[in-house]
């Protein structure tokens, strides 16, 4: 019996060792390798995942109504240029810049056009609440504006932003604190009460 | 404000931070599909540039080394370019000096006498530089018919050098300036 312990022991001091913090790869990581290999279908995984981070990204930036073609098209342009991508655990940072630069050439592009729709689909909400405090947000200084929607509308948590926007920690929760209060300040003067915690 | 319910929701819930999620909460983005195009395919990542690269450095490779096989081929061997194979009964040089001497000796046509020590004795002080640059296909008459082509050259260049200064003339700068040359 004690023999029997003894080697028991033994193996167990045989095997090797290992860290009780297993580093596990990222699943971005392992996902976009499968997608170089071939497997397209392993995308669709990545915009899961990613896809309200580009939602959220464009809407601090263009019409609501055409976020969700452009979170489409910057998918498919992101799986056409996956090959460019260095550092597989850079995706959400990479999709995330492919997102404001394709906002970018929105405004350039239909400037005039934006306003027009951006007016009628406001006419035609029934509830303006949530549509008035997104423009009030919009209204922010960029580097305001995508964390608090972040945040505020994908309901992603600050260290959730950081990691999938690629911003340190520190600047999601300065951006976020100077943020809500340059969002509360102007919600005061137009927002109804019930949105501005009155 | 709670600044951990506004960071990462933890802590005691913030009554305005609340209120704007469930406003904002409304424009949340909703899952679709990823619509792929049908005729959407995905660029594989193609070995022919790499394959293009390995290609031109192996042809590069091989002509390199054809060309050097090439002149090496045509390159006569140093007793052949002296013009008298050896026999297979003749014993073998023993030392360097002695191949070269052996190589400018052995003629068909044999030199006189004084011609073949002065050859002989050229090609010993320049057994390095011969070595260095061997031109095995030239023969001893060859050498000193190239030594006589070098000479007359260098009496045309002097001539000419000569013809020069006399229609040109010589101005004073061009004296001190070439003193170099002179001294």
């Amino acid at each position: 019996m004690i023999e029997a312990e003894a080697t028991a022991e033994m193996l167990l001091m045989s095997q090797p060792f290992r860290s009780p913090e297993k580093i596990e790869e990222p699943i971005e990581v392992t996902l976009v390798r499968d997608v170089l290999a071939g497997e397209t279908d392993q995308f669709a995984r990545l915009y899961e995942i990613y896809a309200p981070l580009v939602h959220g990204v464009l809407l601090a930036r263009v019409p609501r109504d055409e976020v969700d073609d452009l979170v489409q098209d910057i998918f498919l342009h992101a799986l056409r240029k996956l090959h460019t991508l260095r550092d597989a655990k850079s995706f959400g940072p990479w999709v995330a810049m492919i997102a404001r630069n394709r906002a970018m050439d929105f405004h350039r592009s239909s400037r005039e056009t934006v306003e027009v729709t951006e007016q009628i689909a406001v006419a035609k909400t029934p509830n303006k609440t949530a549509r008035e405090v997104l423009g009030l947000i919009r209204s922010l200084p960029e580097a305001y504006r995508e964390t608090l929607v972040l945040r505020f509308v994908e309901g992603m948590t600050g260290p959730e932003i950081a990691l999938r926007t690629g911003l340190t920690p520190a600047s999601v929760r300065v951006n976020l604190h100077r943020g809500v209060k340059l969002l509360r300040e102007r919600m005061g003067l137009s927002v109804p009460p019930a949105v501005a915690g009155g | 404000m709670n600044d951990n319910y506004l960071w990462d929701r933890t802590g005691e819930p913030d009554r305005e931070i609340q209120q704007l999620e469930d406003v904002l909460g409304e424009l949340r983005y909703q899952p679709r599909p990823l619509h792929l195009p049908q005729n959407f395919s995905k660029r594989r990542r193609t070995l022919v540039p790499a394959l293009a690269i390995a290609a031109t450095l192996l042809l590069a490779v091989a002509i390199g080394l054809w060309l050097n096989l090439n002149r090496r081929w045509n390159q006569p061997p140093l007793r052949q370019a002296a013009g008298s194979p050896p026999e297979p009964g003749s014993p073998t040089p023993k030392s360097t000096t002695q191949q070269n001497q052996t190589v400018t000796v052995h003629d068909t046509q044999k030199p006189k006498q004084s011609e073949r020590r002065q050859l002989m004795a050229r090609s010993v002080s320049n057994t390095k530089r011969l070595h260095r640059t061997v031109q095995p296909a030239l023969t001893a008459e060859e050498l000193a018919q190239k030594e006589q082509v070098v000479m007359a050259l260098r009496m045309v260049s002097a001539k000419l050098n000569l013809a020069q200064r006399k229609s040109v003339g010589v101005p004073q700068t061009n004296i001190i300036r070439n003193q170099h040359k002179v001294g």
